[in-house]
């Protein structure tokens, strides 16, 4: 960005704030039609939330960084190239495996089969990229869908840097040479490209071109060095990861093993009262075994070595167990779920440790915001590299944006960023503006029902002067457009963001309470892999039913209210500004309208990266022969 | 399968020594040896660290999953050897905390529960430390 159109940004960025403090400073003061509260504070909470996300929106564009090119890459870098896959074709695969593969920086790539395809391996070795698999030792344990797969690899492989790309996501041969220059700064932990889909017509119809996002949105993020990692089409400095999952490891091992040795104990005392029931004489095991407990307990409080009081509690259990031969059977598979669990090894998961953080479904968001709270830089790179495939269908960017925001919300929920130790008060706002974007679901069902509350019933959401109201409202709602459209920087798009914000209000409102379920109710989110391809049954109005019931809402009402100032039962000012609003919103959430008609892509959308020559030899399955598989 | 029917007070041993960087490559090689080692049973590995010239990560990351592999199976891992690169690093606050650094073969093999203690113990609470100048970390310095 030049700097006058910062200054401009950094000018426009003041004026919103300053209008929109004044008009919600107004709308809390003395228009709160405290009569009608039920509807009245819902829309001013709403305003303010909007307030809110405007600042937020202001604060990332002040810093906006537009980076000059990297330096070269250094020569001599090792790197793994990751293609995760998991229900993904073979061929899609195989086209972004062997554009991974001929890039030019040396590095080694890598098949990340979480669907253990035995046709995969054997591509993968025609290829001649690796193949990696989740091996036996995770078999029964939690997997952590992406993540897991991605720390199963980190796991059996050494490059210095990471590429991570999703199965779908081609890159240009020079990616790795165009940011790995980056890397020359010891702090840098990732790199984020852009995702550019080539599948998406220029209307757009499901919104899938981010470039507000991928661009304004990810320089302001980057100015304060706060870039988003976002899954894919983005380099990871191993060494960060690591750090960063030890650190995590390190940091709870001795609360783990303390909650661990108390459900052990409370799970020996169940087995104890059994056990006096059926198989008495197997009682001594399970009461040596609580005294080994309560002897670790001790070890722990002295601050002895983790290692050493979790060896010598299987050493006991196992003394224990062979004083009573007969016992095994009844006692030793409890034991063994005791030992496993305050294990320091973790031997109760697949890893000991997972760099990549599991504990949600958008561990990228959440990985990047524990590497930044621990001091480690990110570089967002404005170049599109890499070339992906969009959503085709309404049903599948449905269910992708409830993944992101679910994911999303269940890290606010549980890891707030106004919370973490080690953020700068600007990383922090960059992360909660992401997060708290999600909320717009509730607010804009307040913007729906006011009008129609009004329309029909004639309750007035606000008391004030519809004067008063223009003066303080217009300047605040036309600077917010107006910064919007100058810190976008031409972005295509900025129009269709707004409205899918605001369209997909059912999508947020569930995702929101998925994620608050997930954290506070323990309930599991699912990680439902984007379909690449065109769904059968994805597309058609029965997926956007919800909008189009606001719609009709909202159709019915303009004409209630049509009517009642026609026949003088609502005046007419008052109705007339309800009406634009109505119009406003059905602006918004005509979107949904060509997203359930939309067919998917047509003839004109071609894919720019070439199919490979090689990629029909290697689809022949007659040429397929079994390989190893790494694990 | 039972990892508590195989556990054993006297293991079989096998010593492993680490030469040079401590990374993730150095520590993929130890995996695979240790993994091979405990394919017939428990085993105790003896990892001789004193010749360890530089400390990643990676390479701690890596011998907390060796130590996870063996102890999923019965075996333990245990390290041994003066080595001023773990010394200084601060990675080794993150492994003194979960394992110990025995002073000799023989000490590690003891596995700690002799007379003599071994070096590195984790350290015991202090109210002083509760009150220390913020420092942001890379994980390591």
């Amino acid at each position: 960005m030049g700097i006058h159109k910062q200054i401009l940004v950094r000018t426009l960025a003041v004026l919103v704030v300053s209008f929109g403090l004044i008009y919600i400073s107004w709308r809390w003061s003395g228009t709160v039609a405290w009569d009608a509260w039920w509807i009245s504070l819902p829309l001013v909470a709403a305003e303010t939330y909007s307030l809110g996300e405007s600042t937020l929106y202001a604060v990332t564009m002040w810093n906006a960084r537009r980076r000059p090119p990297p330096p070269p890459a250094l020569p001599g870098r090792t790197v793994d190239v990751f293609i995760a896959t998991y229900n993904e074709p073979l061929e899609l695969v195989l086209k972004t495996a062997i554009a991974a593969r001929d890039m030019d920086y040396p590095h080694e790539t890598w098949i990340l089969d979480d669907g253990n395809r035995s046709g995969f391996a054997s591509a993968a070795r025609q290829i001649g990229v690796g193949y990696i698999t989740r091996g036996p030792e995770w078999d029964g344990r939690q997997r952590f869908a992406k993540a897991g797969n991605v720390n199963n690899a980190l796991s059996v492989t050494t490059g210095e840097f990471v590429a991570i790309l999703d199965a779908d996501q081609v890159p240009e041969a020079r990616f790795l040479d165009r940011v790995l220059g980056y890397f020359d700064a010891e702090e840098v932990a990732f790199v984020q490209t852009p995702q550019h889909f080539w599948n998406v017509p220029d209307r757009d119809p499901l919104g899938s071109q981010a470039e507000l996002f991928y661009g304004p949105i990810q320089q302001g993020k980057d100015g304060w060095d706060a870039a988003f990692f976002c899954g894919s089409n983005a380099v990871l400095r191993r060494e960060a990861l690591m750090a960063l999952g030890l650190t995590r490891y390190t940091r709870t091992a001795t609360e783990h093993t303390w909650s661990a040795l108390r459900r052990g104990r409370s799970r020996l005392q169940d087995l104890h009262g059994e056990l006096g029931r059926r198989h008495p004489a197997a009682m001594p095991v399970v009461e040596q075994a609580m005294a080994a407990v309560t002897q670790a307990e001790q070890q722990l409080r002295r601050g002895d070595v983790l290692a050493e009081i979790t060896f010598e509690l299987r050493v006991s259990f196992h003394a224990a167990a062979l004083a009573v031969p007969e016992a095994m059977e009844d006692v030793v598979p409890e034991l063994d779920a005791v030992l496993e669990s305050v294990d320091v090894a973790h031997t109760d998961q697949a890893l000991a440790i997972h760099p990549m953080d599991t504990t949600t479904i958008t561990e990228d968001m959440a990985t990047a915001m524990h590497l930044h709270a621990m001091g480690w830089g990110s570089v967002y790179h404005h170049e599109v590299l890499v070339h992906g495939l969009a959503p085709e269908d309404v049903s599948t960017m449905l269910s992708q944006r409830h993944r992101w925001a679910a994911g999303t919300m269940q890290v606010f929920f549980n890891d707030n960023p106004l919370f973490l130790r080690g953020l700068t008060l600007a990383q922090r706002l960059m992360y909660l503006s992401t997060m708290t974007s999600y909320l717009n679901g509730f607010a804009a069902l307040s913007y729906i029902a006011a009008p129609v509350v009004f329309l029909v019933a004639g309750t007035y959401p606000l008391t004030a002067s519809p004067v008063v109201f223009f003066c303080l409202f217009l300047p605040f709602f036309l600077s917010c457009q107006l910064l919007f459209q100058v810190a976008g920087n031409g972005s295509k798009g900025l129009w269709r963001g707004q409205q899918w914000s605001f369209a997909l209000f059912p999508t947020w409102i569930a995702a929101t309470c998925s994620g608050a379920a997930a954290v506070f109710l323990g309930k599991h989110l699912t990680f439902s892999v984007t379909a690449k391809s065109k769904q059968a049954a994805g597309r058609g109005f029965q997926h956007v039913r919800l909008q189009l019931v606001a719609m009709a809402v909202l159709v019915v009402s303009s004409g209630i209210g049509i009517a009642r100032a026609a026949t003088g039962e609502a005046p007419l000012y008052p109705t007339l500004i309800t009406l634009a609003w109505v119009a406003l919103d059905l602006a918004l959430l005509s979107v949904v309208i060509g997203a359930a008609r939309y067919r998917g892509p047509g003839e004109e959308q071609v894919d720019p990266m070439p199919t490979p020559d090689e990629l029909p030899s290697v689809l022949n399955p007659a040429t397929l022969t079994p390989p190893p598989a790494r694990r | 399968m039972s990892t508590l029917s195989r556990v054993s007070n006297t293991l079989s041993c096998i010593d492993l020594t680490v030469t040079g960087a401590l990374d993730a490559t150095t520590v993929l090689g130890i995996r695979q040896e240790s993994a091979k080692a405990a394919t017939d049973g428990p085993i105790l590995v003896l990892l001789d660290v004193a010749a360890v010239t530089t400390v990643g990560a990676s390479g701690v990351v890596g011998l907390l999953e060796v130590l996870h592999l063996l102890r999923a199976r019965g075996g333990d891992l245990r390290l041994f050897g003066s080595s001023a690169a773990l010394e200084t690093t601060r990675l080794q606050a993150h492994l003194g905390q979960v394992t110990r650094i025995y002073g000799t073969r023989e000490e590690a093999v003891d596995g700690g529960l002799g007379p003599g203690r071994a070096r590195h113990l984790a350290p015991g609470f202090r109210w002083h430390r509760l009150f220390p100048r913020r420092r942001r970390t890379l994980g390591w310095s």
